[in-house]
């Protein structure tokens, strides 16, 4: 279970303790030692992450959440270029590949290499800056559709109406993760967090998020 | 209906003007490869630009690993095909 306590206890104290723990923005130096946190950038529960800089996040905000989909969903592509690895070996005895003139043969492999190359790139960029990120303000939905299109859809925290956690399925429930479907007052009325892992922790954090950034409204502190 | 039979097929006695037909297609074809490549390489840094969190050199490495193997295919390509 996530230790919370810290985080979420209102007051300037609180918050003055946390960004000095917290290097958020800034790179290659110490790291906070905020409990549960793997220190991984390519962990998909990234709690407090150490090193973070977010296009559409302001300088105040501070990144609690970066979530990537659970590592079991890239099976599916990893088994794939396992066999794109492989087929060479077998399709290389395969007419009409052994019929080809030697030097056509070694062009046709590394044409081949390339184009697993390109496929396993392509797949772990689209899995790794697929990211849903919560702040202290907002959440967001970081979606790149293809090679070159970016869709970022962001709500405030005190839009959420409705936190709602999905986990049906032998794998999801093995693996423990799910999808959050967060119904809000903004323009966009829904933000789906999709296959992302430990999603009662992800709830749990958005609802201490937002009694947070009630009372913060209440005491006047609200950004 | 046609029959392929794939166990005896022979290139051997094909044209010499065919292979210099194929080698010209393989080259146009790596051509557009390397503007995709270029394009990845473009891709990475539009993603990195976007979300900074600490293994972004490692996938701009891997873009351009990318993009070198595909020059040096084609440069294979026009030398020994």
């Amino acid at each position: 279970m996530l230790d919370m306590v810290d985080i979420f206890v209102s007051g300037k104290t609180n918050l003055k303790k946390k960004k000095k723990e917290q290097k958020v923005g800034t790179r290659g130096k110490a790291k906070h030692k905020i409990y549960k946190n793997t220190h991984n950038p390519i962990a998909a529960f990234n709690y407090y992450p150490d090193h973070v800089k977010f296009i559409a996040a302001d300088s105040k905000e501070r990144i609690i959440l970066v979530l990537r989909r659970h590592p079991i969903t890239n099976i599916r592509w990893g088994v794939v270029a396992l066999f794109m690895l492989l087929a060479p070996f077998f399709l290389s005895f395969v007419e009409p590949v052994a019929a080809l003139p030697t030097n056509f043969q070694l062009i046709a492999f590394l044409i081949w290499y390339m184009i697993t190359l390109a496929f396993i790139i392509e797949e772990f960029l689209g899995w790794y800056f697929n990211v849903n990120i919560i702040t202290d303000e907002r959440i967001f939905d970081v979606d790149f559709v293809n090679l070159i299109y970016r869709e970022i859809t962001d709500a405030n925290i005190d839009q959420i109406q409705d936190v709602t956690v999905q986990v049906g399925g032998v794998l999801r429930t093995m693996f423990n993760y799910g999808d959050v479907v967060i119904q809000t007052a903004s323009e966009v009325p829904r933000i789906e967090f999709l296959a992302v892992p430990r999603p009662d922790d992800i709830a749990r954090i958005i609802r201490e998020l937002r009694i947070e950034e009630e009372q913060e409204k209440l005491e006047g502190r609200a950004r | 209906m046609i029959d392929v039979d794939f166990g005896n097929i022979d290139f051997s006695g094909l044209d010499p003007t065919f292979w210099m037909a194929a080698k010209v297609m393989v080259i146009i074809g790596l051509l557009v490869y390397l503007v995709f490549a270029g394009v990845i390489i473009r891709q990475t840094k539009y993603m990195t630009d976007t979300l900074e969190i600490g293994f972004e050199g490692v996938i701009k490495v891997f873009a351009w690993l990318h993009m070198l193997f595909a020059l040096g295919t084609f440069v294979a390509a026009f030398v020994i095909l």
